[in-house]
């Protein structure tokens, strides 16, 4: 409004240049006052929040994904919106399945379900997957969906669009994930499941109970999440392995070596870490026959800050009497290379050899290391949800039944990259989402809702054929989360510095 | 340049514009005073007060050229449109409507069909706001031009900015069909008893626009205008009509006792009698009382100071209009003023009050002159040098031209435009009547003259003649009497109407009706002192004290028609040594008194009147003795004058 500025001095003697100016009541000068406040605050919000939602926007605005802390987390619908590093290949894969999924159910005017694969999409030094496991899981998963979906959608539907659910290196952002994923369930095409989950960390089983609770009733099917904890989360089941079957297979494997007798228990004690929290117990509970009265901690991945300290006195104290002949090891894989120069560096290295006992989804040894280890006399034993000659065409230990089709169908996805199959990421998100998968196509139904797939993941058993690549898996009442069928080969490392059990490994169940 | 002494005036301006307890609309506010009195220059003052705040219009109705109640309320549309802080910008298509197809000379009034194709065409082709603005500023003739330039440049600036601003508004179809539709729509609802198409009644406007002399359609037009400004401001201002704290909208008419302006305001009030919440507080100026002919109890002429509120029986109805005579400026307002000048010689703005009689133009133009003067003589004149002067040159883009203080001031005065040379015959027989004391006096003058016949004042002479007039012939003169005195005294004294004839003449008329104040008066202004004083000795402790002063303060007013050449107190002493009267006798002390008070009445006698005052002091109080009945009447002169010398020193 164009107002002409008023005369401060008055043109009439003794009367302000105010005189005729309107008096506003006070309590509408209060109103008004406060109106522009809110006005002014609520556009000052605004601006900051449009700010912050370009200056942290990752891809598109409408990408679904918010800068934090450097990560771009979120839920990404169109997975194609952004790229994560090192996954650019796999996304646009997906982003071509989704599109074929969409095609086709428009064509046949039939409604496509989705299902996210909640994990970490990023990794950094601090984070508890590699960015190869990342990439691994993101891979398997997407195998599992060309197999569902069939080449070119050919498949029974419902189809299944694939969707990847980012909460960041160290899986802090999960709240804010898992609600977009809650807010996807009612979608024309819903969420029916969520599969991955990330490691066993105390925001998974976070992430989890929150699903749990969650209205939605989303299925969740973990890939790598071993911990005991999330054995007694409702709507929870995994396709690995828990804790407590890796130390079974341990424990299975011990019995055939006699020279195994005393073993110290080593665990990283960052908290709040399950997996090793879980697997400490499992030692403790299973193998106590084995167990010298003491054990050793150190600070490993479960506290980035602090990362692989304290190995040193350890070096030291398997040295000194009495001398264990076996580490029973509770810790991450991402910190075993560490503890293993470390050991390397021991001075009693040529009176004893050392074996270091593990249970882990899978297991990569840097040739190396390797070489440092047989030079040293240390040897790695684990029991893991895949064995690295399962790929190989000369299989040296027997292979599960549905393995072969899902090497097919990965070798077909054309990676280029054989050795991703090694640590066991890739198949156990594979048979994560053939579970769901399975769940979906057991409860089809003209509109399927996320509590539909859940109540029928306990059902996936006896005539229910989960095509899942590490076993037969089947999920039954009595063992909840734990998968009834699992395989969990035994590997050692040195190939050679050790027997390896030629027969059936031990099968969950 | 600061006003002063008006500001009770401007507090009645905001009575009227607040909303009162009852929803009576306010009376009209007449501010009434002479030429000069200031009343232009307080509603200039009033629309810099309410500029930015509270609406307004600010028209002066003694525009030349012909304009009627149609071109008063676009003018007034077109002011009060001016963007103002709470109140919005008001718009007023329903009068702009009107005064398009008022306008349309080309309408086929025979053929209905036709004309209201034709209008359908005019009012399609001028959808959109910024043309209706141009519609009124059009519309408002000259009365825009005649603004005070301080409110022209705004009004312009304004103009160009809604217009630029609401272009695209008015360019978009909706707004488009919303502004002409609702304002085309309502005249469908006016005009005419009972509801018909809008159309219609448009078609009725132009001809009662363009065939104003049959039957009554002049004033069918304008009752129909009235109601659409009416309309358009109610709906304007909508919900902050009720808004109690907000004033109301302010419409300033200077010269409203015009024939156009009497008109005018009278339609204005009949309007707003069955109006609830009344939007407009209406402020007129007058030279003269022109309601003689509204019945009195819907009058209040209001005292100075006294408020609008006050002494008004609740019980009774609201006046439609109040008068309030603007006073004159007080003394105290005249050293007030002059503190904007602060060379100035003290006693200066003293001589101008007495010159000016409290006229805000006069006091004002004399001291910015007086400002200008670098040196004052010993003896007498200074204002004479003051009025002598060229008034400030006018700026370059004004068509104003320069005068001496003097002329320009009776140009004021009087009326008389800047492009007029002054009237001859006018001012002769004006300037020959300054001599009479009283009305009857100068109209006996005036109809000597021929230009004054007994039916009543003829041309310009009748307006002129009112600034001579004084209701008491014993007050002190007006400031135009004053300056054609000063013309009469240029004359030859003994010419056809030289000073010496004319008061000749008056005496001897006062002779024969026996008045012999005004003989007196008449043979003091012929310098007669000796018969003068001997009279007024004569009545010394014969008649009684009241009755003496006023004789002697009637008589002393006498003018001179000598230039004051010495500081007053020797003036004083060499003419009373001329008549050889003993100083020290009563006759010697009444003479003096009597060359004293003269002097002292008159603005043009010099600056140094203390020990004037302090010898009229001393010669009241000496005769004080001669009145054993009421001595105290001459020591409270005496007393006052010695207040006066004190001043004066």
């Amino acid at each position: 409004m164009a107002v002409r500025d008023t005369a401060d001095v008055s043109p009439v003697a003794g009367v302000p240049p105010d005189f005729f100016a309107p008096r506003v009541p006070r309590s509408r000068r209060v109103l008004r006052l406060a109106t522009a406040t809110v006005a002014v605050a609520g556009l000052v919000a605004a601006s900051a929040l449009a700010v912050n939602v370009v200056v942290n926007s990752c891809g598109s605005l409408r990408s679904g994904l918010t800068r934090v802390d450097g990560e771009c987390v979120g839920v990404l619908t169109d997975v194609g919106a952004h790229t994560f590093e090192g996954l650019g290949d796999v996304q646009q894969r997906i982003r071509k399945q989704n599109e074929i999924v969409r095609a086709k159910s428009a064509a046949e005017k039939q409604p496509y379900v989705r299902v996210a694969l909640l994990s970490p999409m990023t990794a950094t030094a601090k984070s508890f997957m590699s960015r190869a496991q990342v990439r691994h899981a993101v891979q398997g998963a997407y195998v599992a969906q060309v197999r569902a979906n069939g080449s070119a959608g050919t498949n029974d539907p419902p189809l299944v669009e694939l969707i990847l659910a980012n909460v960041g290196s160290r899986q802090e952002q999960w709240r804010r994930v898992v609600r977009e994923l809650e807010r996807l369930a009612d979608d024309e095409n819903p969420l029916v499941a969520v599969i991955g989950m990330g490691t066993s960390v105390a925001a998974t089983r976070d992430a989890a109970r929150y699903l749990a609770a969650s209205p939605t009733e989303l299925p969740m099917i973990a890939g790598v999440a071993t911990a005991d904890d999330f054995r007694e989360i409702d709507g929870f089941v995994r396709a690995s392995p828990s804790d407590t079957d890796y130390v079974l297979a341990l424990k299975a494997y011990l019995q055939t070596r006699g020279d195994l007798r005393k073993g110290m228990v080593v665990f990283d004690e960052s908290e709040p870490d399950l997996y090793v929290r879980s697997l400490l117990a499992a030692y403790r509970r299973l193998l106590k026959e084995y167990l010298l009265p003491y054990e050793r901690s150190f600070v490993g991945a479960g506290d980035p800050g602090q990362r692989a300290r304290f190995l040193e006195p350890i070096a030291v104290s398997v040295c000194t009497n009495p001398q264990p002949d076996m580490i029973l090891y509770a810790g991450r894989a991402l910190d075993l290379d560490d503890f293993v120069n470390t050991l390397a560096s021991r001075q009693c290295f040529t009176q004893k050899p050392l074996t270091i006992l593990v249970g882990a989804t899978g297991l990569t040894v840097a040739p190396e290391t390797a070489a440092r280890m047989a030079q040293t006399r240390i040897t790695i034993v684990t029991a893991a949800s895949v064995h690295p000659s399962w790929f190989t065409d000369d299989a040296t230990v027997p292979v599960p039944k549905g393995l072969a089709a899902f090497v097919e169908t990965f070798r077909e996805a054309g990676f280029g990259d054989d050795d991703a199959l090694l640590d066991g990421y890739a198949l156990t998100h594979h048979d994560a989402m053939a579970t769901a998968v399975t769940a979906i196509r057991l409860a089809k139904r003209s509109k399927l809702s996320a509590a539909d797939v859940r109540g029928q993941l306990l059902n996936l058993n006896k005539d229910v054929v989960i095509p899942s690549a590490g076993g037969e898996l089947s999920y039954t009442t009595a063992r909840r989360a734990d998968p009834v069928g699992k395989w969990v080969p035994v590997t050692v490392v040195p190939a050679d510095a050790a027997p390896v059990p030629k027969g059936t490994p031990f099968i969950t169940g | 340049m600061t006003i002063h002494h008006r500001r009770h005036a401007v507090e009645l301006v905001r009575e009227v514009m607040a909303h009162g307890r009852d929803s009576a609309p306010p009376p009209v506010l007449i501010f009434e005073g002479d030429r000069g009195s200031g009343k232009t220059a307080l509603l200039t003052g009033l629309a810099s007060l309410l500029d930015g705040r509270v609406p307004y219009a600010h028209i002066d109705l003694e525009a030349d050229g012909r304009t009627g109640t149609p071109e008063v309320l676009y003018a007034l549309a077109f002011h009060l449109g001016r963007p103002c802080p709470l109140y919005g910008t008001l718009h007023f298509p329903r009068l702009a409507v009107g005064k398009l197809v008022m306008d349309d000379d080309t309408l086929d009034l025979r053929d209905r069909d036709r004309a209201r194709q034709q209008i359908n065409a005019l009012l399609r082709e001028h959808r959109g706001v910024d043309r209706l603005v141009t519609t009124l500023r059009e519309g408002a003739g000259d009365l825009p031009a005649v603004l005070p330039a301080s409110v022209q440049t705004p009004v312009r600036l304004s103009t160009r900015l809604l217009a630029s601003v609401i272009h695209r508004l008015a360019s978009a179809a909706w707004s488009s069909r919303f502004v002409l539709g609702r304002a085309q729509k309502w005249y469908g609802a006016h005009g005419a008893p009972r509801p018909r198409p809008p159309v219609e009644t448009l078609i009725d406007l132009n001809r009662w626009h363009r065939r104003p002399g049959e039957a009554n359609n002049a004033r069918q037009r304008d009752d129909l205008l009235w109601a659409a400004f009416r309309a358009d401001l109610a709906a304007g201002l909508g919900r902050r009509l009720r808004r109690p704290w907000m004033p109301r909208c302010v419409v300033l008419i200077d010269n409203a006792d015009t024939r156009l302006g009497r008109h005018f305001l009278i339609e204005l009030a009949r309007g707003r009698e069955t109006v609830q919440d009344e939007p407009l507080a209406v402020v007129a100026t007058s030279r003269a009382p022109f309601l003689g002919h509204l019945p009195e109890a819907q009058q209040r002429l209001l005292a100075a100071e006294e408020p609008l509120a006050s002494g008004r029986d609740t019980d009774q109805p609201r006046p439609r209009w109040v008068r309030y005579p603007l006073p004159a400026l007080t003394e105290a307002d005249v050293v007030r003023m002059a503190r904007e000048h602060p060379d100035l010689e003290p006693r200066i703005p003293r001589q101008i009050q007495q010159l000016g009689q409290g006229n805000p133009l006069v006091v004002s133009m004399l001291l910015a002159a007086a400002h200008e003067v670098s040196s004052w003589p010993e003896g007498g004149e200074e204002l004479a040098l003051a009025l002598a002067r060229l008034e400030p040159a006018p700026a370059d883009d004004t068509d104003r031209r320069q005068f001496t203080v003097e002329e320009r001031l009776i140009r004021h005065l009087l009326g008389i435009p800047d492009a007029n040379p002054l009237p001859v015959d006018e001012m002769d027989i004006l300037t020959t009547c300054a001599a009479a004391r009283t009305v009857e006096q100068a109209t006996a003058l005036a109809m000597r003259s021929g230009l004054l016949t007994a039916d009543g004042y003829a041309g310009r002479l009748g307006l002129m003649f009112d600034s001579l007039r004084s209701a008491d012939p014993d007050a002190d003169p007006p400031p135009l009497r004053r300056l054609l005195l000063r013309r009469l005294a240029a004359r030859d004294p003994d010419g056809g109407d030289g000073w010496n004839r004319v008061h000749a003449l008056l005496r001897d008329q006062c002779r024969a009706r026996d008045d012999r104040i005004g003989e007196l008066y008449h043979a003091l202004a012929l310098d007669q002192l000796e018969e003068v004083s001997g009279h007024v000795a004569a009545g010394v402790g014969a008649v009684p004290a009241a009755e003496w002063l006023a004789m002697l303060r009637a008589v002393t007013r006498a003018p001179t028609r000598r230039p004051h050449t010495a500081p007053p107190a020797q003036e004083a002493h060499r003419l009373a040594r001329s008549t050889g009267a003993d100083p020290e006798s009563r006759l010697g002390r009444v003479t003096r008194l009597v060359v004293g008070l003269r002097l002292a009445a008159d603005p043009f006698t010099g600056r140094l009147r203390a020990d004037l005052h302090d010898a009229l002091k001393r010669d009241y109080r000496a005769l004080a003795l001669h009145f054993p009945d009421d001595q105290s009447l001459l020591v409270a002169e005496a007393n006052r004058h010695k207040g006066w010398a004190d001043q004066w020193r």
